[in-house]
């Protein structure tokens, strides 16, 4: 993290020299009203955001700051802020009765903070009219691409009576927001590998790309025979003529991560059966003969094969994961630090279990953990442990892991958009050394019987 | 001991803003029992009573607030229309030549006591037992409405993961006492806490006096796993994430680290569903070893 010296206040002194410029753009006399900053994942776009606005509250401390931002990364400006000696307070519906509660007249946003807001609570009717009446210094909205539908109608709404605007998106989505915002009086910054530089000059671009490596594995007969039922199941599922919907293929890629993570769907689909089976009966008054019959036979199949995940002992996944970390601490590389990747909880705590058991100790870092201990899960892995095991879903929260020398990714990503958040965690200033990305490929499932994003589009994205 | 956001502005020290979000994060106040999604439903005066009763009929609600040009003017409930219809005689009824469906609500209004979003829950608790709900805010300026169903909710919601908890230590201890005699417990206390105890002597030798962590340590170890398996089901590895999953969360809320999100809740749900699968699997497994 660039973030240091709580007293600093001199804001140039710990930004990159791109960083700068942009704070430079927004505090000219002759700025413009609306400033996009469009930019690669990874280089340092969130960090400008918050110097910015520390900036304005240190030169003007009666300036009035409005930050969207996607809720899992609202904790994580507040830190950054608070770390600047910032005034920041989030906002969400508990906060805000306490602010209409303690309001005096008609003006609930204070001077002299910054107010972050979830970019899907900003979008709330009730709230948005709040905001949309308040007179903001500057309005900042990061990961601007997500506005869209009632956020991008938010946005409008609060646009008029903001003196300044900073929209932040990522160079990769494509996004247009001339369809938000009016066109005129806007500057667009771009920004990306290629041209920006470190403090000593160096082009980012010149750190070393990423190697894909794929982990062949085999399924057992006992695994064929779980995913057979898992077969039966939704063939079953897709028989059903009701409105209800069911997550089939969550089922699925549940099986594809860990027993663990499928044995937790399927609880989660057994309970949900039994609220959609009452649902069914109450919505659907005729036929319930056959209703009946349906949500009866769905029952067995879902307890068959709950029972078949009890009784199949063997993990092929798993041995080939452990295999391949044995390897890579065999290779002659002194300093490996590998963080796993998984979409699932479960999978997470399984991996950690069985790592446990080979002696190999792990941190762990997902998003039901608070910010103290993720913080300090993440300082101990990147102080002292080797290996990190992590949810996919907190590397949306800005961390930097340019320290660590492989990736494996036990799942593969949902999307190459969830890939490129990936490497943007990894792939970023200051990396040194090639990252190994290592995925765990099924040769016994074809492509096509696979949920999963195939193999040929991270190789393509890595390649880039 | 409530800080007014307002005085952010008179303050220049940046942990006022901390602060501010201190005594909402500590204490257990009105805002907490407020859903978190409620939208607030209100009628004008004129609102005819069929159309308030269909409206509230299909939001779920049995009361909703009356409300002209931004001020609270009463609450429109069931009770109060039944209390306000049930007064009339035939003969009023008959002399106003309409039904009490055509009349608008603000004949059959109650008023409701006023909380603050800061109060404690216990200040309400007698109004809430007299009105069966209390307004958030003031008349000028509603927050958001409280029933006794969002008490219990709220109450729910902080208590159960306790309470599964509870029932998850005590499955597991039951588990292992039907798998393992007392003098191999005691082997397997041994064998698998003495590091953790600073040797033999001190470790715990019954189930009662242990720990989670005990518990975990027993059930995770490779020698006691081969009396145990057959209890528990499914791999070494597969019970050992579940304990470890179940640790992680029992330490945040034993310790007051964060406050449990659904997810948490599931999960302690999950798994204690899956012991108590395992609990009657046990007891059928001694029933017919007994009828042996």
């Amino acid at each position: 993290m660039i973030l240091e010296g709580k007293e600093n206040k001199d804001f140039s002194m710990t930004l990159l020299p791109h960083q700068n410029a942009f704070l430079d753009t927004f505090f000219s006399p002759s700025s413009k009203r609306i400033i996009e900053l469009e930019g690669n994942v990874g280089i340092g776009k969130s960090t400008a955001l918050v110097f910015l606005a520390a900036r304005l509250l240190n030169e003007r401390s009666s300036s009035r700051i409005l930050l969207l931002a996607p809720k899992a990364l609202c904790p994580y400006f507040r830190e950054m802020m608070g770390r600047l000696n910032t005034p920041v307070v989030i906002v969400d519906r508990y906060r805000f009765r306490e602010m209409l509660d303690s309001a005096k007249g008609v003006e609930i946003w204070p001077q002299g903070a910054v107010f972050i807001l979830s970019l899907d609570f900003a979008k709330l009717p009730d709230i948005r009219d709040s905001l949309a009446e308040t007179t903001w210094d500057v309005v900042i909205v990061d990961e601007a691409h997500h506005m869209s539908g009632t956020k991008a109608e938010a946005l409008r709404m609060i646009e008029p009576r903001a003196k300044k605007i900073v929209l932040a998106i990522a160079t990769s989505q494509g996004f247009d927001t001339s369809k938000i915002l009016p066109e005129n009086d806007k500057v667009i910054i771009k920004w990306s590998r290629e041209q920006v530089v470190d403090h000593n000059g160096k082009p980012f671009n010149v750190a070393p790309r990423p190697i894909l490596h794929e982990i062949d594995f085999r399924l057992s007969a006992g695994e064929l025979n779980l995913r057979e039922n898992m077969d039966s199941l939704c063939k079953t599922l897709e028989s059903y003529e009701g409105n209800q919907k069911f997550g089939a293929k969550s089922l699925y890629l549940s099986l594809e991560s860990s027993p663990a993570a499928h044995e937790a769907a399927l609880e989660k689909f057994t309970v949900k059966l039994e609220e959609l089976g009452k649902l069914d009966a109450y919505m659907e008054s005729t036929d319930i003969d056959k209703r009946k019959d349906f949500w009866q036979k769905i029952g067995e199949i879902s307890s068959r094969v709950l029972q078949g995940i009890d009784t199949t002992l063997e993990d092929s996944k798993l041995n080939a994961f452990i295999k391949l970390l044995i390897d890579i601490y065999r290779g002659k590389t002194p300093e490996r630090k590998v963080c796993v990747l998984t979409q699932y909880l479960a999978t997470l705590y399984y991996l950690a279990a069985d790592l446990g058991d080979h002696g190999m100790a792990c941190q762990l870092l997902h998003g039901g953990m608070s910010l103290e201990d993720r913080l300090r899960s993440l300082s101990n892995f990147l102080a002292t442990e080797k290996i990190l095991v992590a949810t996919t879903s907190i590397l949306s929260e800005g961390l930097d892991l340019n320290q660590v020398t492989d990736l494996i990714l036990y799942d593969m990503p949902n999307s190459k958009d969830e890939f490129r958040q990936i490497l943007g965690r990894f792939d970023r200033f200051g990396r040194e050394c090639n990252l190994n990305i290592h995925v765990l490929t099924c040769s016994t499932i074809s492509a096509e019987d696979s949920l999963a994003l195939p193999i040929a589009t991270l190789r393509e994205l890595v390649s880039l | 001991m409530a800080i007014s956001i307002s005085n952010l502005r008179l303050l220049d020290n940046p942990s006022v803003a901390r602060d501010f979000d201190l005594a909402s994060e500590l204490f257990h106040r009105i805002n907490r029992i407020i859903p978190q999604d409620q939208t607030m439903l209100t009628i004008p005066p004129d609102c005819r009573v069929r159309e308030a009763i269909a409206l509230m009929r299909t939001h779920g609600y049995s009361q909703v607030p009356v409300v002209e040009h931004g001020e609270v003017l009463g609450v429109f409930s069931f009770r109060s229309f039944a209390y306000e219809a049930a007064s009339s005689t035939l003969e009023e009824w008959t002399k106003q030549r309409c039904s009490p469906g055509d009349l608008p609500v603000d004949e059959f209004l109650e008023q409701f006591e006023f909380a603050r979003v800061t109060e404690e829950m216990s200040r309400v608790f007698d109004a809430m037992d007299r009105d069966n709900g209390i307004l958030i805010g003031t008349p000028d300026r509603l927050i958001g409405i409280l029933t006794p169903m969002d008490f219990l909710r709220y109450l729910n919601k902080v208590a159960s993961p306790f309470v599964m908890v509870w029932e998850i230590e005590l499955a597991l201890r039951a588990l292992i006492s039907i798998a393992m005699t007392k003098e191999r417990i005691e082997e397997a206390s041994k064998r698998c806490l003495s590091s953790a105890y600073e040797g033999e002597n001190k470790v715990p030798t019954s189930l009662e006096e242990m720990t989670f962590d005990n518990y975990q340590s027993i059930i995770s170890h490779g020698e006691s796993w081969k009396e145990l398996k057959r209890f528990f089901g499914g791999t070494r590895t597969r019970v050992s994430a579940k304990l470890k999953q179940i640790g992680e969360i029992r330490n945040n809320l034993f310790h007051f680290r964060r406050e449990l999100i659904m997810p948490d809740h599931e999960i302690l749900s999950g798994h204690r569903n899956w012991l108590l699968n395992k609990i009657k699997q046990a007891e059928v497994h001694r029933k017919e070893e007994a009828h042996l």
